[in-house]
């Protein structure tokens, strides 16, 4: 299709196997906030509740 | 033959010796709106409707918390309320008056402490608490990126392997997954800024960090 240079048959093409791979993706995210260190979020939610001492 | 007849114009103009009974209709209609516009004996031209003496005094009880400056105008709005209520009703709402009073004598005041903003000392001693643990986290974060992008990018190809190339044209396929970059920022503008953007400016605290996550399991990953 690229060679024919059919763009709306690439870009038909493309989006199908975007949709297609859209939930291994969000799989793949979901592994990462589990096993990885994660944002700064954290921290921020950490001293918004931090107890005060003086 | 056509002369003796005269023109419809001038009929009204010759026959002056008609009754003129269209000018009792128009008054008749003035009267009739003077009848039904003038106050009623519930409403007088002073104010309010004609209250009983329930509704008045509940009108009185409900004053109580309004300024004065707005006891006229209020005085005046409920009157209009409290006319459609009957005695039921009107009981119903002093008694409702009353036991929120009474609840709100017996709550607690609340006591307002005071401000106070952050001494040098204390931004010190917070920091002192946030960054080490922040400085380590930023270090797996870094750890983390490269590990999973150097595998992404073994096992998925990059936008540029699918590529083509025209003349005046490039298509290239998206990427399968965007580059994990949770430690893209320098871990002094991290500290400097986030760090004491979140820390807090009224005293000193203690932070909990035992949330925050300094390393993984590259196994597991």
């Amino acid at each position: 299709m690229i060679a024919r240079q059919d763009w709306a048959g690439a870009y038909k093409v493309e989006s199908a196997a975007n949709a297609a791979l859209e939930p291994i993706r969000a799989e793949l995210q979901a592994d990462y906030d589990r096993l990885g260190p994660g944002d700064i979020g954290v921290f921020q939610i950490a001293m918004m509740n931090g107890v005060r001492v003086k | 033959m056509n002369a003796d007849l005269p023109l419809p114009s001038t009929q009204i103009a010759r026959d002056k010796t008609a009754p003129t009974m269209r000018f009792l209709y128009p008054l008749a209609a003035i009267c009739t709106a003077i009848v039904f516009l003038s106050p009623g004996q519930s409403h007088a031209q002073t104010g309010g409707p004609i209250l009983r003496a329930d509704q008045q005094a509940a009108i009185e009880l409900a004053l109580r918390d309004v300024e004065h400056a707005m006891r006229s105008m209020a005085r005046q709005q409920l009157a209009i309320t409290f006319a459609n209520f009957n005695e039921a009703q009107i009981a119903m709402m002093v008694a409702k008056i009353s036991a929120d009073r009474a609840g709100a004598t017996t709550e607690p005041v609340p006591v307002e402490e005071a401000e106070t903003a952050a001494t040098a000392e204390d931004r010190a001693f917070m920091r002192a608490e946030f960054e080490p643990v922040m400085r380590k986290h930023h270090a797996a974060q870094v750890e983390f990126d490269h590990f999973v992008n150097s595998r992404i990018a073994a096992h998925c190809p990059a936008r540029d392997v699918y590529a083509r190339f025209g003349s005046g044209w490039r298509h290239e396929l998206g990427q399968f997954m965007m580059e994990s970059a949770l430690g893209a920022n320098r871990i002094d503008d991290r500290v400097n800024i986030a760090g004491e953007a979140y820390m807090p400016k009224d005293g000193r605290y203690r932070f909990d960090f035992s949330k925050v996550r300094t390393s993984f399991d590259s196994g597991a990953v």
